[in-house]
Formats: structure tokens, sequence, C-alpha cells
């Protein structure tokens, strides 16, 4: 039963009890010092270690996130372990590394990866249930470029040391910041962005990883399958973290139904639905969100790996030049960022159909 | 979804590709790309995060809880650090049990402030508690 659950989860209750896990774990770290509804989420750890390798200069979103470089190794191992760890590549970098960029600054605009867009909704956010509805809206919408036979080239076996620098980097950076090494000048003492003690969040980050890997958990692929294959089993998963995370925030009081109260967010609710309809529609494009990118480039997808230095430099650029939202709103940048974005992935999913 | 493809989605898909270039143009021209969230001719833009707090600090004395609420913002707006429980420049555990204290009692209309207070007040919960970092 264990090995069903924790080495091949496949079925619907597998990966049903390992999204309540995700949950959990995810409600763990928030309690113990993480910002709140950001227990896990890719991009906001993204823009944190970012700031801490000197990309953007706000210390208060600059940590060299244990749970990141975690997610990585964690997958790593996982993948590696299970003879699953092939470097391949060669599909479209490019298209990659744009399309990972113009994800993370959704997510930015919307103040979240779709993994803590499920978090906020949990916590009773309306502008949080706005994103979600919004990252459905755009899976579904991408469904009839998949039904056109949307692809890029087959990806080919590549050589593997070229899979191995980023795990490499990670274990370095991890090495790096349990010595203290990985905040920058914190604008005061402790100034850097808020977060969970160095060893539980390096823990979860390590479980995260290597459960994600094993999983393939993925918000936007769970929607896909269910919409395109019929397949709810990933659903099951994400409706148990959902779920796990309400109960979890409704039993310690935090669960706020509101709209001009939520936590870090903004409470414009068209732009929180466009921004995450984007990340939804592109992340089917890329094949996975934020988080899933993560776990794929850790396994040895290089175009994955594109897909996340697109991200890191879009976190770079989201804080420096304002796109980013924040409580005051969303800022016309912002704004500019997710119309790009809708043009970058409509127009790359037009040109790259099988059927025209 | 199925009737969408081939020609159709390509039609769509060019419409909403010229729909957003537009938007984009609206966004471009009228938005204010590097607008501020204080415009520099804004009532008290010159003033410090410091500054307002102690106008805000007058206008509680006076007992004008919009007043105090419209310069804590700006405080806020200008140093996020006033309501960063790590930060030297914290306003304090008190300074939060009174804001909470002033959002229920305007949601409850014990405390009739008007909507720019609860707004002003929302502003400062949303700023205290979350985000990215």
């Amino acid at each position: 039963m264990m090995r069903r659950l924790l080495v091949y989860p496949d079925s619907g209750w597998a990966l049903a009890v390992l999204g309540g896990l995700f949950a959990a774990a995810a409600a763990g770290l928030t309690f113990l010092g993480n910002p709140a509804a950001s227990g896990l989420c890719a991009s906001c750890f993204l823009v944190n270690v970012a700031g801490a390798l000197g990309l953007h200069a706000k210390a208060s979103q600059s940590y060299l996130r244990p749970e990141l470089l975690g997610i990585i190794l964690g997958s790593f191992f996982a993948a590696f372990a299970a003879r699953e760890f092939r470097v391949r590549g060669g599909a479209s970098p490019v298209f990659h590394f744009a399309g990972g960029a113009f994800l993370l600054l959704g997510c930015e605009v919307f103040i979240g990866c779709p993994i803590k867009a499920l978090l906020r909704t949990a916590g009773g956010g309306a502008v949080g249930l706005a994103g979600l509805a919004g990252v459905a809206a755009g899976v579904l919408f991408a469904i009839p470029f998949l039904r056109d036979g949307f692809a890029f080239r087959t990806k080919r076996a590549l050589p593997e040391q070229a899979g191995l620098v980023l795990p490499a980097a990670a274990f370095l950076l991890l090495l790096a910041s349990s010595a203290g090494a990985g905040v920058f000048a914190p604008a005061f003492p402790g100034g850097e962005a808020r977060h969970a003690p160095f060893a539980v969040s390096a823990a979860a980050g390590l479980f995260f990883g290597a459960a994600g890997q094993r999983s393939r958990f993925c918000v936007t692929g769970s929607i896909r399958n269910a919409a395109l294959a019929r397949d709810f089993r990933e659903g099951a998963g994400t409706v148990a973290f959902l779920s796990v995370a309400m109960l979890l925030n409704v039993l310690s009081g935090a669960f706020l139904p509101t709209l001009s109260l939520e936590p870090g967010a903004h409470t414009d609710l068209l732009w929180a639905f466009l921004a995450m309809a984007m990340v939804g529609f592109g992340a089917i494009l890329v094949s996975g969100c934020p988080f899933r990118q993560l776990v794929l480039a850790s396994t040895g997808d290089l175009d994955a790996v594109a897909a996340v230095a697109g991200m890191l430099a879009a976190a770079g650029l989201s804080v420096a030049f304002g796109i980013g939202s924040s409580p005051e709103g969303v800022t016309a940048a912002g704004k500019l960022a997710v119309l790009g974005g809708w043009i970058f992935f409509l127009a790359s999913g037009l040109a790259k159909r099988r059927v025209a | 979804m199925a009737f969408l493809s081939g020609k159709r989605l390509t039609v769509v898909g060019a419409a909403l590709i010229v729909l957003a270039a537009a938007a984009a143009v609206r966004v471009g021209v009228s938005g204010g790309i590097a607008a501020t969230a204080t415009p520099a001719s804004a009532p008290g833009a010159a003033l410090s995060a410091g500054d307002h707090v102690g106008l805000a600090l007058s206008a509680e004395k006076r007992g004008d809880v919009a007043a105090a609420l419209s310069h804590y913002r700006a405080a806020v707006s200008r140093d996020p650090r006033c309501v960063d429980r790590r930060s030297p420049g914290y306003l304090g555990e008190a300074f939060e049990a009174k804001l909470k204290k002033w959002i229920a009692g305007m949601k409850s209309g014990r405390i009739a402030a008007g909507p720019a207070a609860l707004s002003d007040a929302s502003f400062i919960f949303r700023r205290m508690y979350g985000g990215c970092g």
C-alpha cells in the first residue's frame, strides 16, 4: 500500500492522499513563518530566490528559499531512484524561456502561482477564487489548440551532464543557504522575506519535489486531463489539496470569506482572472504550471530548464519594473505584461497547430 | 468546445490577439506606466512615513479615525516596514489590535468614518499579513 502511495501513486485515492499531504505541509510552513497562503508557491519562491541572487533589490522579497532548492533536489533524487532521470530537450527552448517568463509575470500580477490560487481560495479570498477560475478557464481555452494538434518537435536525448547542472546548482545554493550566505544585505535585521525555519523548509521542499515528481502534481495538468481525457485521478489530488487547506483554515480560524481583507492581495477581480487565465492557457502550451516546470527541469528536461530560467529572469524584472501587483493594486506595467502574454501564447498556439 | 477548431479557432485567436493589442495600447496610453501609488502632486506627497505616522496620531487624538487611517495608509505606502513585525519601524501590536477594532467597528456601523476609511484600513490589513515576501 505504501509502495502504491509513495513510489507509484497513479490511483485517484493515492493522488488525493498526496494532495492532502501537500496542503498540510504548506499550511505547516505558513504556521511556522512563511507569509499567508505562501506555504507552497513556486512563483513567490522564484521571486525570493531572484532577489537573493541579486536579480532585484527588494530585500523584503529576497530569500534563498530552501523550499525551492528542496523541490529541485527532491525531484531529482526521486526521478533518479525511479530510473526516470533522462536528459532530453531541443523541442523549443526559446519558446519555453519566453513562455516561462510570461507565466511568472502573470502569476505576479495575480500574486501567486496556481497552487497559491488554491491556498488563497482555501483562505476565503474572493480574488484568489477569481484567479482559480481564471486558471480553469485558461486551461479549457487551451484544449481546442491541443485538439488541433498543437505540438513542438519531439524531444531528443541529450548528454547527461547537461541535466545535472540544475540539481548541482541547487545543491550548492542549499549549502550556501545553510551557512547563511544567501541573503544579501537585508534592509534591517531579519529584513528578508518572511520564512519558516531553514531545516523545516528544506525538508518540506524535498517532500514537495519528490512527491511532486512521483505524483505529477500539477494544477493545470489536472484540469487538462479531466477536460481532455476524462481522467479525474490528478483532479482528485487538486481537490484534496483545496479541501484539506480549507479545512485547516477553518479549524485554525484563518478562514475569512472576503474581498478586501485577503492578506497580501489586491482587490482587482478582473485582472486576477485575466492574469491567471493567461497562466492557465500558457501553462498547457508550455506543458505545466511553474511548480511542474521546476519538477520537470530537475528530471533532465532541458526545455523545462529554459522555462525555469525564463521564470527566474522574469522574477527579477517583475520587481525591478513594478510589474508585480501589491495590495495597492495592479500596475499598468502588470496589465501590459498580461496582455503581452496573451498575445505571445495565442500567436504561438495558432502557429504550432498541425491543423491550420 | 468541439466547434472551436481549424479555421474557427484561427479567427477567434486572431480576434483575441487584436483585442489584446488594442487593450495594451489603451493601457499604455492612459494607464500611466510609471504611475506610483501616490502621485507627486497629491497632498502630503513630500512627507515621509514618519511624518504621516505623526499626523495619524494627532488625528487619532482628535478622534478623527478617517484622517488617521488616511495618514497611516500614506505611511505604509511610503514604507511598508511600518507594518512588518520584524522591522524596528514596526508600528506595534497595539496598532494591529487598534486596526482590527476599527475595521470591525466600521463594518458593524459603530464607527462612522466613511467608505474611504474602510478602504484605507483594509489596505493596511492586506499589506500587513501577506504577499510574496
